[in-house]
């Protein structure tokens, strides 16, 4: 371990902090978060949604950052709001999938015998349909609006949760003081939630960030296709599909959310890595 | 071996059936009345009763879905309510794009991806390395309809080396196929680099070593072929993969495959057809799944042995004991 006198925390941000490309990641994405948490205080909401057909389509300028889009609304303004959309979403899904896969993937690993079985087959059925397919095919059932876009992406993601919950609880079950905490009568939730889960806390926290890469790019994919999230709303995936219509002249619209969107998951990924390796040194290379 | 292909061809019944009813199941949770859609708004209620009646709706979604597959052995998947046309030859007609599309991007990550790794492995922490290393992260972060949109912008409107959308020729594909690839690609980089480097850490490659064999030799006759092993069922893992990925990169590029379809059937609400294309998709997916699995045991002594001769292992078991 580090040097005396350490906590277990400063310990993993000593390690955390060497890795550059983590660090950097981190500022950026917490400039990002702070961008979309203060929108409104940086930006009038009115830029975003309302139409003025005299602006339509400019070239980047002092004025607007980023041009204007079809209908003259400023693409900065549009991709700062966006943000707020875009990480609303995905935080909102990536916690719902892994609260429904975390617990499932624990009551599998911890109870063992029957109820593992069934629920891991049940699991191994939800992952052998690949993601996207599977929050379309929820999309394709309830329609396409933001809530069931969350519901459509916790469906998709949360046997991912399970798997990787249970795969950290099964080396966990057998040790002594589990048997221990059982043998003082402790009851079977106290023990999971009070014994098991802080052990397994490690891959749960990094399986969470780089799964909140994943779905942005989802999220931003179904919206680009028409079933995520509904214009006139400001997203990433939405923004794309417009500008793409006037590509061929205005190529300067197709720029900014993509790089919006690939930032944002470089930065979660990044921090993804950088907290494995710092939560166990054991696994680097 | 025959036994134990039999073996998991025979376990994919059960996933396919589960496949098959989760996405029936979920389908069946849109509030429309399929009914209703048929018959229009102005249908009368005993009419569309009648009609569920017809068609089963009024049956508990076992007895629905039982129906529904014994149907599908049998080659009918519904009709399209859009166009009228059996979907089963809609999917048919549109699958051999999607297909072409997976199957070149699955070759593009495996063909350069694969080299590149080595190389990077080989060569550890060299500029090569680095630069291998930035680009897959910067591949893994990229949506890939965007890059795709970014290709298109360079290589097709400015260049004009290739056109921007539709599939008629081998030259239409070569943009969908690299944007499709492009997070196998880095997959593929990183997955044989990670494990050429414990591959070439191993005593086995010192001892060659030490007995004069060129380095060269030694990756390509020793390390290399224990290391493909996991990147082979990587590459067939992603296939299922890059199925779905398609359904947004067809529409980037426009390509009249399985993902344009489930695309339009969605928003037309067109359900026999969406249910039938992403069953269809999941099913493919799982059995190419399936498959990869079986020929890496095929492929990989130490796994083969297990399934082939059990009794020899069973012994060796008995002496390790």
């Amino acid at each position: 371990m580090e040097k005396k006198g350490r906590s277990q925390s400063g310990a993993i941000w000593f390690r955390f902090q060497k890795n550059k490309l983590a660090l950097i990641s981190l500022v950026i994405l917490g400039a990002i978060v702070l961008a979309a948490l203060f929108a409104n205080v940086l930006i009038d909401p009115e830029l975003v949604t309302t139409t003025n057909s005299s602006l339509r389509l400019q070239t980047p300028s002092a004025e607007h950052w980023f041009g204007t889009d079809l209908y003259g609304r400023d693409v900065l303004a549009r991709i700062v709001y966006g943000a707020r959309v875009s990480l609303t979403v995905s935080v909102t899904a990536v916690f719902g999938a892994l609260i429904v896969g975390g617990l499932l993937g624990a009551v599998a690993a911890y109870f063992g015998g029957h109820v593992e079985n069934i629920i891991m087959r049940i699991m191994d059925i939800f992952m052998a349909i690949p993601s996207l397919v599977m929050a379309i095919a929820v999309v394709a059932a309830l329609g396409a609006s933001t809530v069931n876009l969350v519901v459509a992406l916790i469906v998709a993601r949360a046997p991912q949760f399970a798997r990787v919950v249970r795969s950290a609880i099964l080396p966990i079950r057998d040790l002594e003081y589990v048997e221990a905490a059982t043998a003082c009568g402790t009851s079977h939730r106290r023990i999971i939630l009070r014994h098991i889960l802080p052990n397994v806390l490690g891959p749960i926290i990094v399986q969470t960030t780089l799964q909140m890469g994943h779905c942005i790019i989802q999220i931003a994919g179904l919206s680009f296709v028409g079933l995520g999230i509904q214009p006139p709303t400001p997203e990433w995936g939405s923004m794309l599909s417009e500008a793409r219509e006037y590509m061929r002249r205005y190529s300067f619209l197709v720029v900014p959310p993509g790089l919006a969107i690939m930032i944002t998951v470089f930065c979660f990924n990044r921090i993804g890595d950088g907290l494995r390796d710092a939560l166990d040194p054991k696994l680097k290379n | 071996m025959f036994k134990y292909i039999l073996k998991r061809l025979v376990m994919l019944i059960p996933i396919i059936l589960g496949i098959s009813f989760l996405i029936f199941f979920v389908m069946s949770l849109s509030p429309g009345d399929p009914a209703r859609i048929i018959l229009g708004e102005y249908a009368t209620q005993e009419d569309v009763e009648a009609l569920r009646e017809e068609m089963g709706l009024n049956d508990s979604l076992i007895v629905q879905y039982a129906r529904y597959i014994f149907k599908a052995i049998r080659g009918d998947l519904g009709t399209s309510y859009q166009t009228g046309q059996p979907v089963i030859r809609e999917i048919l007609e549109r699958f051999p794009f999607t297909f072409k599309l997976a199957i070149g991007a699955v070759m593009i990550a495996v063909v350069l991806g694969i080299p590149i790794g080595i190389i990077s492995a080989v060569k550890q922490y060299s500029w090569i390395d680095n630069l291998s290393m930035v680009v897959s992260m910067i591949l893994t972060s990229m949506p890939g309809f965007w890059y795709g949109l970014m290709l298109m912008i360079i290589f097709a409107l400015n260049l004009r080396w290739f056109p921007s959308t539709g599939a008629s020729s081998f030259k239409h594909y070569v943009l969908p196929c690299i944007t499709l690839s492009c997070n196998t690609f880095a997959l593929m980089i990183r997955t044989t680099r990670s494990t050429m480097l414990e591959e070439i850490r191993q005593d086995y490659v010192r001892t060659a070593k030490a007995k004069g064999a060129r380095a060269m030799r030694v990756i390509a006759k020793h390390s290399l072929r224990n290391a493909l092993l996991p990147v082979i069922t990587v590459a067939g893992m992603q296939f299922g993969i890059l199925l779905g990925g398609a359904v947004v990169i067809e529409s980037v590029f426009s390509i009249p495959g399985l993902g344009t379809y489930v695309v339009n059937a969605v928003k037309l609400k067109d359900t026999p057809s969406v249910t039938a294309a992403i069953m269809f998709i999941g099913v493919i997916g799982g059995v190419v799944n399936l498959i990869v699995d079986v020929l890496y045991t095929y492929i990989d002594p130490r796994l083969k042995s297990r399934y082939v001769k059990p009794k020899a292992v069973s012994r060796s078991e008995k002496e390790a004991a």
